[in-house]
């Protein structure tokens, strides 16, 4: 007898355990997961709040109005000197850090709910916007993104019909 | 034990005469100092206008007001409400000398510890 089964022998549990079969149940739900995951992606019009290098991500929101779209960004602590923004072929890239008080002397932590640390962000845009006339501003943490929609449509170009 | 705890947060706050307004509670962190509890609240979109905090014996009421979207987003992960959350104190801290500060839509509030609380610090002699 080898040591494994006068191992199994004393733990009835582990053998048994040992010689049911896969509940079948466990791989369907995970891939049931994985698939209300990829659904999820899919389903995000504006693309998919990924998680931050250290865990956080700004929240944000996008209005669309007949003249512009609009992102709104929340970002309390952040100033403008804490943000950057990029347009990039995936959309507004939006870059910033919410640093931490560190100096002075903590004795004790009691709470800590507030999200420190770096973040990137892309929120995907729609075309048709005038990029050229984009105005950003930080006001009491939220950052307000305000792109102008173009007024003719980019590309478009009427095609005569011969006959 | 001197402590600040977080008492649940109500979701609604109903005004005299007025219908309930939906409010959200902001994250907070708390912590402790030698002289001092400290609570950090994020509130975006809260201005020194909109903010109110109150102490009361054992209560600490913080509201922050801002200024709604005219419209819903079309997509949205945050909605930018008023802010309201309650705090349970213990006696032995400063009421009186509570300060508060509002930077960049971050709220700090100061409570100072009673100076009977406060860590003494012993003079050794040497002799």
């Amino acid at each position: 007898m080898g040591i494994m089964d006068k191992v199994t022998s004393l733990l009835p549990r582990l053998r048994s355990r040992r010689s049911e079969p896969p509940a079948p149940t466990d791989s369907g739900a995970l891939r049931d997961d994985f698939d209300r995951w990829l659904q999820r992606l899919s389903d995000e019009p504006w693309g998919f709040p990924a998680v931050g290098e250290r865990g956080w991500m700004p929240s944000a929101d996008v209005h669309e109005t007949d003249d512009e779209v609009v992102v709104t960004v929340e970002v309390p602590g952040l100033d403008s000197d804490d943000i950057d923004l990029m347009i990039t072929p995936q959309g507004l890239t939006i870059r910033g850090e919410k640093r931490e008080e560190r100096d002075e002397k903590r004795t004790g932590f009691y709470v800590a709910e507030c999200r420190y640390g770096t973040f990137v962000r892309t929120v995907p845009l729609p075309s048709g916007l005038d990029l050229e006339r984009a105005e950003a501003r930080v006001s009491n943490g939220v950052l307000t993104v305000r792109f102008p929609k173009r007024t003719a449509r980019p590309g478009g170009r009427r095609i005569q019909i011969r006959t | 034990m001197a402590t600040v705890t977080t008492a649940t947060p109500a979701p609604t706050r109903r005004e005299p005469g007025q219908r309930a307004v939906r409010t959200v509670a902001p994250r907070v962190d708390i912590f402790e100092t030698d002289k001092a509890y400290v609570l950090v609240a994020d509130m975006p979109g809260v201005g020194p206008d909109g903010l109110d905090v109150e102490a009361e014996r054992d209560t600490l009421v913080i509201r922050g007001r801002v200024d709604p979207p005219a419209t819903r987003p079309d997509y949205q992960e945050f909605e930018l409400a008023d802010y309201f959350r309650t705090f349970s104190l213990t006696q032995d801290l400063d009421i009186d000398g509570i300060n508060a500060t509002l930077r960049d839509g971050v709220l700090r509030v100061e409570i100072p510890k009673l100076p009977q609380v406060q860590p003494k610090k012993i003079l050794v002699r040497t002799e």
